[in-house]
């Protein structure tokens, strides 16, 4: 066996082969040979008798091979058959389609080139292709299976997966082989104060502990094992608050796995007094708009007056939106509100301009609080049209300002290019003044909305006076 | 200088050499220390070769860890889907169009990424909202050589937070059929240079038989083979590149995804083309 590089053999072993059975070997190590010219004009066909040949390959001879290839197989032939011809060596073998004729298929084959004479004539030794690419097909074809397969399975994954989430009582699914969770609900995770990443994987007794000296998940699999509904009384351990655990026992591909429902011990006590009707109420018919998000912004839930200031039809085409999507000044609007209300536990009468989903604009304010609902930090905003106000405001602000009057009196003393600096001074100041106000005094959230740096604003405040100022109130 | 150099181990047998992992070393501490603005989605091309060399090797459990290593490596699974592995799709085509790898190469690569999609995705899964707005179709016709092109598609749309229903090997009747059963804001058409004008001809026309006004929009290697094929088949729009397609159908995304794990990309920066 000679390798493909290396094409010596020893000239003693050279045997003498007649010119006809020279053509009888190539019809049987090759399923197809063509003899070529350099242009690529067939000379001779030649197939293997083994070789089920579609009709008409004989009548190649005398047109150029180039007519009967597909499209894509020309420049790839013509690629091959130049490098061939430009090189003395060999090249490699090049794979192109014979186009479909009438009934016939399009054949796939891979050719060799060879030097068969000093007249320029070239041996395209040719391998069909067509068991090769059958296998192919049987491989699309086990692809495509696979992924219609999966498809199904993330069907029902996305089913889980909203079923979960719309599910307010914690849920947990646990390994009774490891006794870790393997899947929560979202609230889970933020009830134990971990992420979903640190949560799913870890152990459930290191957040849950069932009493002294028993195992945590024996007892949940005996409680499950019994007849009825069964719960079971536990601690959390970090907060020591209670909870029951409602366990249901089942197995998948062949393990053993608990599904966990869990309840505050106190549940039953809620609202006694109505309190959870009257809030629902004041939600769906209030005169403000009331909008809930998550702590990345995600608008969790949205009355009806909101929707109305926002223009959108319908609450499912707001929820899991960003409110930044709504908020004048996007991210900076949100971070302000957001730190805000974090810090203190609310933040009262934000003034910025809610963007609705026609890019229509209207300035609102926003009283906003911050609290925790099934183990979630959620912030609630309750926002106020204020056009009425705003013009009566910004125009009191702008008019009776002393820093502008200052400026009108240097016309006539000074150039147009001085008062022009000096202006811009005050509208820095204004705008610096209005920035540390919107945000409280927070200087973080007061450079981020100015598009400064922290070491800008204080040195601009320090310019202005404005350190001082604060100083002194207090 | 030159005993340091001898004292680099050949870990030739490993998934990733030495001077791979220092690529991605590097790679990670310029991602750390440089303004956002100066990242892009470039390959590291030693990485990209070792990866495109494990695609099509005899063992798959080559590819899966290099792709493991990757990760370690601070490369981050949007990277690896949006960059390297449409990189990877690319070259294994190129290598195949001038005969460097046979024709069974390419399918096992391609199996293999599919595969790796597969895995990335309950990543995506679990930073997505539940209700998601947009709901797009995207089909391979029937006889597609592959489906590479469909699933990448899939993937880098379901991680924009787009309900992605795929449909491969399908042919007019079928696209007809989940077209009518179900809404849609558009329908993208993965085709190859193998797929016949007149079989995208009729899915384009079977798509939009009852819904004249869903955006039928048709991308992927065909285009580079078929430079009249928006013609030629009747779609909306042709392109190749996922952000233009989207903007043409008016699916205008807020970027949200962020995973807290390598460097992240803004959406508008990764120029793909794997429709």
């Amino acid at each position: 066996m000679m390798s493909h590089d290396n094409t010596m053999w020893s000239s003693g072993l050279v045997p003498m082969i007649e010119p006809e059975i020279v053509t009888e070997i190539i019809s049987h190590i090759a399923d197809l040979a063509l003899v070529i010219s350099s242009e690529g004009k067939v000379i001779g066909v030649l197939t293997n008798p083994s070789f089920k040949a579609r009709s008409g390959l004989s009548r190649l001879e005398g047109q150029t091979i180039q007519s009967d290839l597909t499209g894509p197989s020309v420049p790839k032939f013509n690629a091959r058959l130049e490098e061939f011809l430009q090189t003395k060596g060999s090249v490699r073998p090049v794979e192109i389609n014979h186009a479909a004729k009438g009934a016939d298929p399009e054949l796939p084959v891979r050719y060799s080139f060879h030097r068969v004479g000093t007249d320029g004539s070239i041996l395209l030794l040719g391998h069909d292709l067509r068991p090769i690419a059958e296998m192919q097909q049987q491989l699309v074809a086990a692809q495509i299976a696979l992924e219609r397969d999966y498809e199904a399975q993330r069907e029902y994954d996305t089913r889980l997966r909203v079923l979960m989430a719309a599910t307010r009582k914690i849920t947990l699914f646990i390994s009774v082989s490891s006794g870790e969770i393997v899947d929560c609900n979202p609230g889970a995770a933020g009830l134990f104060g971990k992420g979903r990443g640190e949560f799913v994987g870890s152990a459930l007794s290191e957040y849950i502990a069932v009493g002294e000296g028993r195992n945590l998940i024996q007892t949940l699999v005996d409680a499950a094992s019994q007849q009825g509904e069964t719960e079971v009384p536990v601690t959390a351990r970090k907060s020591e608050r209670s909870f029951m655990l409602h366990p249901t026992l089942f197995r998948t591909t062949g393990a053993q796995m608990l599904l966990c429902r869990m309840s505050d011990s106190r549940d039953g006590d809620v609202a006694p007094d109505g309190l959870r009707d009257q809030m629902l109420g004041l939600f769906e018919n209030g005169a403000d708009g009331i909008v809930f998000v998550n702590a990345a912004g995600t608008i969790l839930s949205a009355n009806e007056s909101f929707l109305q200031l926002a223009e959108v039809t319908h609450t499912q085409a707001i929820k899991g939106r960003s409110v930044v999507d709504f908020l004048g000044r996007g991210n900076v609007d949100l971070n302000v509100i957001r730190d805000n209300a974090a810090r203190s536990g609310s933040m009262r009468l934000y003034a910025t301009r809610l963007v609705n989903e026609h890019g229509g604009e209207v300035a609102v304010e926003i009283a906003t609080a911050h609290f925790t609902a099934a183990g979630e930090p959620v912030f609630a905003m309750v926002v106020r049209d204020a056009s009425r106000n705003e013009t009566m405001r910004s125009a009191g602000q702008q008019v009776t300002d002393v820093d502008m009057r200052s400026v009108i009196e240097l016309i006539g003393s000074q150039t147009l290019k001085e008062i022009v600096a000096k202006t811009t001074d005050v509208i820095e100041k204004m705008c610096i003044e209005t920035a540390v106000d919107l945000t409280s005094n927070n200087r973080v959230a007061a450079a981020e909305m100015l598009g400064l740096s922290r070491q800008s604003l204080y040195v601009k405040l320090r310019k202005y006076e404005l350190l001082k100022k604060d100083a002194e109130l207090e | 200088m030159s005993r340091q150099m001898q004292s680099v181990p050949d870990d030739s047998e490993n998934s990733v050499s030495t001077l791979i992992k220092l690529d991605m070393a590097l790679a990670a501490r310029d991602v750390y220390g440089a303004p956002e603005d100066q990242l892009g989605p470039h390959p590291l091309p030693r990485l990209l070769a070792a990866l495109i060399e494990a695609a099509h090797s005899v063992s798959a459990l080559h590819f899966t860890r290099m792709l493991d290593e990757m990760l370690i490596g601070r490369i981050s699974p949007e990277m690896i889907v949006d960059v390297y592995l449409p990189a990877v799709a690319r070259q294994l085509g190129e290598d195949w169009a001038c005969d460097g790898i046979r024709w069974t190469d390419v399918t096992i690569g391609c199996s293999r990424i599919q595969a790796a999609l597969r895995r990335f995705d309950p990543i995506w899964q679990d930073h997505q909202p539940v209700g998601q707005r947009y709901s797009c179709l995207v089909v391979s016709p029937m006889g597609s050589q592959h489906t590479l092109g469909a699933t990448l598609l899939a993937s880098q749309m379901r991680r924009r937070g787009i309900s992605i229903h795929i449909a491969l090997g399908i042919d007019p009747a079928g696209i007809e059929g989940f077209v009518n059963k179900k809404h849609y804001n558009a329908v993208f058409i993965s085709a190859s240079a193998s797929d016949k004008q007149e079989t995208l001809r009729d899915l384009v026309q079977h798509a939009r038989k009852k819904k004249a006004h869903m955006p039928v929009l048709i991308g992927g290697s065909a285009l580079d083979e078929y430079p009249e094929l928006l013609r030629q088949t009747g779609a909306d729009f042709a392109t190749s590149d996922l952000n233009e397609a989207l903007r043409y159908c008016g699916i205008l995304l807020p970027y949200s995804y962020a995973p807290n794990q390598g460097q992240t990309w803004q959406s508008g920066d990764l120029e793909t083309s794997v429709l």
